[in-house]
């Protein structure tokens, strides 16, 4: 359109018909991108995405969709001359981006993480449980995992070598009291879930206790969360990544100077760097001494696709496993299962998931977590409603402005027509009387 | 500024589609009843609104698990009233029975009468222990609930002089354990709802006495012991002294005390059969002759060198049976009435208890059904819409719509144009 518009300008025609379909245009782009239109020089028509040139008088610049491999082939757009990416602010483009890219994943992410978190308490205490058939150490709820050997290794960049160690929880070897000074000091670090693994470093002193250790990392917010279990044994938990949906559910790295997390609470075998435990590599399931029905691993990508009853529980009732056993062989470890055809375990169970300080990412326990995610979704999309009512009310003010200047205005241009009207019938009338005029003077005068 | 034909016709139009914007969302909360039916209508409602769904929810399960708990004290009561009634008419027979006319040939048939009545009750009172409730589980049996918590232990004994009295019940043993059914009927509080077979059918005190000197008894380690399922810490180093003290301070039912030969004894506050256990390995227990070395689980562990005394209503049932064998009158007017008595004395205890719990449950639940009531109506402030209110905005908007239809049309239609003639 705009070759056409400037060669019929050269000749100085002023094609506004070609004018008025490139408002038309331009109206719609402005509404899929937050573009600008730069009518400085009369010869060259610009449009402007930001910084970015997207037609300059007859030239355009193509958008080209790349999918990104890493976010499942996610498209997203790019120039195509220069390869940089298309840099938006507004626009229903952009708006449908920040959707799918911010919006829906963090929603889908709290789903997960309320999915992982209860699959894992409940497996946790069900394990610890006896059915009536005085079976034990049976998962109630079955859920794909990353990795897909015993020890938790995965291949994360797909060369064939497994290169991390994937886990979600460890819980401790020891029964700890919560309000006991520990007697010990040191400094834990921890990385953070956040793609740089920004180290965080949490002393402890002799004089806290269990209890306030705990708080200190939960208040630090380094991707873990740390808690007492059932059986009052240290629970630490991974949290969902604060960048990459991938990584959601990986403990990061552990590490402790002292003996906090090695002699007291039973999960590392030994202290400091050599002890420590860090998801990039292989095999760094034996840097803990917990066993292995006290480790959970990191669940498959979207976990609550894929979670289901464990099949020993759908095929046989009596596995449910809803009594205690009785604390035999030291270390309170309730591994014996005679007598106690109770239901105490699934009472446990239920107040786990009711109110027990189980730790769902920073929040205390499901229902505060659940209630916090509930009302920001509220809360977001009644903003939401409420600008675009704003947005609204302004765009009919603008509308009417514009249409003020350069609308038309019907009763206007019928009252000035019949006013050209009027003074084309009154032309007429003059020239008759001309021609009358002169048809006296031609043929009437006679000598 | 001018107004064109365009702004007139775009302003009616948007005025008409937010009206129906707003008659659509009126009409679907009057059709559901609702003032929130998303998070976002109004998100501080909408989490309040879950709180109090989530306490409804609890509310009418606690409701459940007190009239399950109602019923099963309920029927206890009633089985241990019908067991009152038989050991009164037992005490009956043993008044009759120490009353010396019953001497001589005729005394022998009376005699030979009121035993076979006493076993009959014997067999009754085995039966009412085993009964079962609506679910088929026996209620007096603690947690065991695959096999009958009383077990009868027969001999092809001959009866009195020679005449064959069927088999012979020589001794009953309690199969089930010592664990209590607890019902949760509020967040965090339990009730329990069923007492096992070893508290409410003993007769008499037990005791058991170890036979061994523990004088230079020392603790070896840190363990602990279990009485009636109680845990308790013993330290090491601890001597029969200090292992005396920690039972007697321990909140159960059982006193422990030093006897003449430094030997330790166990004797129960109130009837019951004593469960006693060393766990995690201790030894203590085994140590002081308390309980058999090898032996299994409790209530047939103790010691073979230790003296266990005590009865069971169904043993003090068979002693009476007993005594009438063998015409001991004295025994049966002395300590056998004198059994019976405590027998009857423990039912009683135990139905008061019963009576206790069952109150304490009615309180409960009147207070339950105030605060479900209370709830429902929060409930229904919180997210029900007023429908009065509600009916008469949907009224005020119709007439606004249709002002807005009425003038609108009657501008947008005459122009110029139709007056030009």
């Amino acid at each position: 359109m705009n070759e056409k518009i400037l060669k019929s300008e050269t000749v100085g025609d002023t094609p506004n018909d070609l004018y008025d379909r490139r408002d038309k245009a331009i109206e719609e782009l402005a509404g899929l991108v937050d573009i600008t239109v730069g009518r400085s020089d009369k010869d060259e028509f610009m449009v402007y995405i930001g910084q970015q040139i997207l037609v300059q008088g007859g030239k355009k610049s193509e958008i080209k969709l790349v999918g990104d491999a890493e976010r499942d082939g996610k498209l997203d757009l790019f120039w195509k001359d220069s390869g940089d990416r298309v840099l938006m602010k507004g626009g229903r483009l952009q708006g449908l981006l920040e959707i799918r890219d911010f919006v829906i994943p963090e929603k889908i992410d709290q789903v997960d993480s309320l999915t992982v978190n209860m699959v894992d308490t409940v497996n946790s205490i069900h394990k610890d449980g006896f059915g009536m058939n005085g079976k034990t150490n049976i998962n109630f709820f079955e859920i794909k995992t990353l990795s897909n050997n015993s020890r938790g290794e995965f291949d994360s960049n797909g060369d064939g070598v497994n290169d991390m160690t994937a886990i979600f929880r460890v819980s401790g070897k020891t029964s700890l009291e919560k309000d006991r000074p520990i007697g010990i000091a040191g400094t834990l670090t921890f990385h953070k879930n956040d793609g740089n693994n920004t180290p965080v470093y949490i002393s402890y002193s002799k004089d806290d206790t269990v209890g306030q250790v705990i708080q200190r990392i939960n208040n630090s917010r380094v991707g873990i969360n740390a808690s007492l279990n059932h059986d009052s044994q240290l629970t630490l938990k991974a949290t969902l990544s604060e960048d990459n949906p991938k990584m959601n559910f990986v403990i990061q790295h552990l590490e402790d100077s002292g003996q906090f997390l090695v002699g007291l609470s039973g999960i590392l075998s030994g202290s400091g760097v050599g002890g420590s435990f860090d998801y990039r590599k292989a095999g760094e399931i034996n840097k803990f001494q917990t066993s292995s029905e006290d480790i959970s691993f990191t669940p498959y990508y979207n976990p609550s696709a894929r979670v289901k009853i464990s099949d020993e529980i759908q095929g046989n009732e009596m596995s449910i496993a809803a009594s205690r056993g009785k604390a035999i062989g030291g270390a309170q470890d309730y591994n014996s299962p005679n007598g106690h055809k109770d239901g105490s375990n699934a009472l446990l169970i239920a107040s786990a998931l009711r109110d027990k300080p189980i730790m769902v990412e920073y929040d205390t326990n499901f229902t505060s977590y659940y209630a916090f995610s509930i009302s920001k979704l509220g809360t977001e999309s009644r903003e939401a409603k409420q600008e675009m009512e704003t947005r609204n009310v302004l765009m009919t003010e603008y509308e009417n402005l514009r249409q003020s200047i350069s609308g038309v205005g019907l009763d206007e241009e019928m009252a000035s027509m019949v006013q050209f009207q009027q003074a084309y019938n009154a032309s007429a009338k003059m020239i008759n009387l001309q021609s009358e005029l002169l048809d006296v003077i031609v043929n009437r005068l006679v000598r | 500024m001018r107004i064109t034909g365009q702004m007139t016709s775009n302003s009616l139009v948007k005025t008409l589609n937010r009206h129906q914007a707003d008659l659509d969302e009126i009409q679907t909360q009057v059709g559901t009843g609702m003032k929130i039916r998303k998070p976002s209508d109004d998100p501080g409602l909408a989490t309040n609104q879950m709180y109090f769904k989530t306490r409804l929810h609890e509310l009418e399960q606690f409701g459940r698990n007190l009239n399950d708990g109602k019923a099963r004290l309920d029927q206890a009561d009633g089985a241990l009233s019908t067991v009152t009634d038989i050991l009164q008419r037992v005490r009956v027979l043993t008044v009759q029975a120490s009353n010396g006319i019953y001497q001589g040939d005729k005394g022998f048939e009376l005699e030979v009468a009121i035993g076979k009545e006493i076993d009959q009750h014997l067999r009754a009172l085995i039966e009412i222990a085993n009964s079962r409730d609506s679910t088929g589980k026996f209620i007096f049996g603690g947690h065991t609930i695959d096999k009958s918590p009383f077990e009868a232990i027969e001999t092809k004994e001959k009866g009195l002089k020679g005449i064959y009295i069927q088999e012979q019940i020589v001794g009953v043993e309690y199969r089930g354990d010592i664990g209590e059914q607890i019902r949760e009927i509020d967040r965090g509080e339990f009730i329990g709802v069923t007492i096992p077979g070893n508290k409410v059918f003993w007769g008499t005190n037990t005791s058991v006495t170890a036979g061994k000197d523990s004088t230079e008894y020392s603790v070896p380690s840190d363990q602990r012991i279990k009485i009636n399922g109680v845990e308790i810490s013993i330290s090491a180093g601890d001597k029969l002294d200090d292992i005396i003290d920690k039972i007697n301070s321990s909140p159960i039912d059982v006193k422990a005390s030093r006897l003449g030969n430094n030997n330790i004894s166990l004797t129960t506050t109130t009837p019951h059969q004593m469960w006693l256990e060393d766990i995690e390995g201790g030894t203590v227990l085994k140590d002081l002759g308390l309980i058999e070395p090898n032996a299994s689980e409790p209530p047939g562990n103790f010691a073979r060198t230790a003296t266990v005394t005590g009865l069971s209503i169904f043993d003090v049932l068979i002693q009476l049976k007993n005594d009438l064998t063998s015409k001991d009158q004295e025994k049966i007017s002395g300590k056998d009435l004198s059994d019976i008595d405590s027998a009857l004395e423990n039912i009683l205890r135990h139905r008061s208890a019963i009576g206790a719990k069952v109150n304490r449950i009615e309180n409960h639940a009147q207070r339950m059904d105030f605060d479900r009531s209370f709830m429902t109506e929060l409930l229904a402030k919180n997210e029900a819409i007023d429908l009065p209110e509600a009916i008469m905005n949907l009224k005020w908007l119709e007439s606004v719509h249709n002002y807005a239809l009425n003038i609108g049309s009657r501008i947008i239609r005459p122009t110029l144009m139709d007056f030009l003639r």
